[in-house]
């Protein structure tokens, strides 16, 4: 008698917990959690405004996981094979889907409203579908970011037009004492001479798009094309002029931006969207950019990023709607807007502002100009982008030894890449290596 | 009639330390050693092709891994014979009873309870060109010893095995206390009655008695030293180019490219090395060991 009394006081207090918390369960089912995951250099403050903004006006969080960029491929990979993705994948378009394949991954978004208000819709697309929800239409252009300020005080009025002017120029900077070429350590950022070059020594897409053609089915070998090597020993001969900082091989990508900004080095290889991000970090630096002259690019072409960050959805996601819901949302300008806040650039959504009053008047006159007159190509890490994987631990950091031991020239790096590609290629099973 | 000897345990309490050890540490062991002989790679996750000795014929024929098990060796001696040199040394000193002796005892211990990724941070601010090893030499009008210590083969394997050198000999300068706190003081009496002078009572007494000490910190070390990758990850990264490339570091940056038989063949090579050495090193040490 006395234990069924205490069984019943037990089923009492129990019945009495439950209904105190099924209010506060309710309330938390409100809310609707997403996850996410993006690479470290890709979580601007742009995006995590619009997440927060998100948070607060609509109960829709988005808890991204940021990723050291190194390993962000293949965690991405690892993860949507073993079918534990995130909802959201943050990525460059469409190096994706050289990374995966979207049709097995990824929910296409074709008919989602905001698609019409795509500016760029062929960034995202994959045999006739659209997987991404794209911010900007393009990541610009490929240049010599300069500054501004050592130029004139060196007595540096007009840019360069040739080769020898260029090379004039640096001995004018070098005798002043000024680095003339900044690299840094990192290797992602000295091959931008390279995937730049390259395409500018093919000339057009047209070439461009059959030499990769040929490389990636083992028809054709780096070095069967000379101009290649002509374009990385263009590279090595800044070395050996006594043009780049001596301290490259250790050196820090976020030293070097300290050191161009105060004026020690006078220029820096990079993009757009690089002097964007640097002028975010330095404003009172006064950079711009400028297209170098090579001696392989008679034609002056300029090197473009068909790229741009965005978000594929998982096709394992149990949230479909509300994902829908914030791309929705995100396409207006109240969202969209926030993104160009600190960094302008170019949207992707018809509406929203980009906030180019803000952004180096240079970017937009060189980009029109150029491309008025068609002298644009891709850069060249795009038509040969199922190689990815490999840049950064064999061609990239070829490209930082080579001037340091001094034992290999351009053949002789791309004889070395082209045994990793063939390994590479021999290990996915690509067609024309098995 | 035999007595039979009874057990202090049952066997059945082992038994959860022996199911978490094998999930944990066996079972992956195993997966390695199987998938090195596979084509297993990010690409066909589910489909790997036995594909027999190809991945170690692969590995063996890349300079780069070659110089990889050189640097390993290299920096497995050089650490070993470094930090139990300097421990015992620090062992010798801090045994003694002089003023301040917890507090020193102390901060020699430090450097090895500090995040690695910490200590990365800190020595690469020292050894950049820019870095206070540089100024300070300038200051001291030696600006020509100034270098970029990171940036050149021998400086930059010399300063990470420097650096391991700082961050463990505090540690084993503790296992030789402990080693040294053994040895009854009556043979350092009965040694000096008989007129031995310190250095024959360090090689008559102290050597032979502290060789379980030993063993410990020279079987941690060389062990440690082989499978080093943390400390060359934060500070070389490898570099420069490839370097300072170990087997540990190298094992990754195949998993990075997606070779996952490779990597595993690898990870089989390394363990293997460190099981041979240590185990060799450790029963050679053992016999030396002399009873007190």
């Amino acid at each position: 008698m006395r234990k069924n009394a205490k069984r019943l006081a037990a089923l009492a207090m129990s019945g009495v917990m439950t209904l105190s918390v099924a209010p506060v369960a309710v309330h938390a089912d409100d809310k609707v959690e997403l996850t996410g995951m993006v690479q470290q250099s890709r979580w601007y403050s742009g995006l995590q405004n619009m997440v927060q903004k998100l948070e607060e006006d609509e109960n829709i969080s988005i808890d991204f996981e940021v990723v050291p960029d190194d390993q962000y491929d293949n965690l991405m990979k690892m993860r949507l094979n073993s079918h534990e993705a995130p909802d959201l994948i943050a990525y460059q378009f469409a190096d994706l889907y050289a990374a995966v394949d979207p049709e097995e991954f990824f929910v296409p978004l074709d008919d989602q409203a905001w698609m019409s208000k795509v500016k760029a819709p062929e960034i995202t697309e994959y045999n006739g579908k659209h997987y991404g929800y794209c911010f900007e239409a393009s990541n610009g252009f490929q240049g010599l970011i300069y500054n501004k300020d050592v130029f004139e005080a060196n007595g540096i009025t007009e840019l360069p037009k040739t080769l020898d002017e260029f090379y004039a120029i640096c001995d004018k900077l070098k005798d002043a004492g000024v680095v003339p070429i900044a690299m840094p350590s990192d290797t992602w950022v000295p091959q931008i001479w390279m995937t730049s070059g390259m395409s500018r020594a093919l000339g057009s897409e047209e070439a461009c798009e059959d030499f990769a053609n040929k490389i990636l089915t083992n028809q054709a070998k780096f070095n069967d094309y000379p101009e290649m090597a002509a374009v990385i020993d263009e590279y090595l001969d800044l070395f050996k002029k006594g043009y780049v900082n001596d301290d490259y091989m250790t050196v820090s990508y976020d030293e070097i931006l300290g050191r161009l900004a105060s004026g020690e080095i006078a220029m820096i290889y990079g993009a757009t969207e690089i002097l964007t991000s640097i002028e975010e970090s330095y404003p009172d630096a006064n950079l711009t950019i400028f297209n170098p002259p090579v001696g392989y690019d008679d034609k002056d072409v300029l090197a473009y990023l068909p790229t741009a960050m965005g978000l594929a959805v998982n096709k394992d996601t149990e949230n479909l709607d509300a994902i829908k819901k914030v791309f929705d949302l995100w396409s207006t300008p109240e969202y969209g807007n926030l993104y160009f806040q600190s960094r302008p650039g170019f949207p992707n959504i018809e509406g929203i502002d980009g906030n180019e009053s803000a952004m180096n008047p240079d970017i937009p006159k060189i980009y029109n100009e150029y491309m008025e007159d068609g002298r644009v190509v891709a850069q060249m890490n795009q038509y040969i982008d199922t190689l990815q994987p490999l840049f950064g631990n064999t061609i990239w950091v070829y490209y930082l030894e080579a001037p340091s031991k001094g034992d290999m020239d351009g053949k002789a790096i791309l004889d070395r890449f082209q045994e990793d590609v063939d390994k590479f290629m021999t290990e996915k099973g690509a067609e024309g290596w098995n | 009639m035999t007595k039979k000897k009874k057990s202090i345990y049952p066997l059945w309490v082992i038994l959860p330390a022996i199911v978490v050890y094998t999930i944990f540490s066996v079972v992956p062991i195993v997966i390695s050693l199987v998938c090195s002989f596979t084509d297993w790679n990010m690409g066909r996750l589910y489909t790997p092709v036995f594909r027999g000795l190809a991945n170690y014929v692969e590995l063996l024929k890349d300079p780069v891994f070659l110089r990889s098990i050189g640097n390993t060796f290299l920096f497995a001696l050089a650490t070993t014979v470094l930090k139990t040199v300097v421990g015992f040394l620090l062992a010798l000193a801090m045994v003694k009873k002089i003023p301040g002796r917890g507090l020193m005892r102390t901060i020699y211990y430090a450097p090895c309870v500090i995040s690695i990724t910490v200590v990365g941070v800190l020595f690469k601010a020292i050894l950049a060109n820019k870095g206070l090893l540089n100024n300070v030499l300038q200051m001291i009008g030696c600006s020509g010893l100034a270098h970029d210590w990171l940036g050149s083969y021998g400086t930059a394997m010399g300063s990470v095995i420097m650096v391991e050198t700082w961050m463990w000999a505090g540690f084993n300068m503790f296992i030789f206390i402990s080693g040294l706190q053994a040895i009854p003081q009556d043979y350092y009496e009965s040694a000096t009655l008989d007129g031995a002078t310190g250095f024959e009572k360090l090689k008559n007494i102290t050597l032979p008695l502290i060789v379980p000490s030993m063993t410990v910190v020279v079987t941690l070390s060389v062990a440690g030293g082989l499978k080093v990758f943390d400390i060359i990850y934060v500070i070389t990264n490898g570099g420069p180019g490839f370097d300072t490339q170990v087997l540990a570091t190298y094992t990754y940056q195949s998993f990075s490219l997606g070779f996952l038989g490779e990597s595993a063949a690898g990870s089989v090579i390394l363990a293997v090395i460190v099981v041979i050495i240590s185990f060799t090193m450790n029963h050679y040490l053992t016999k030396r060991e002399v009873e007190m």
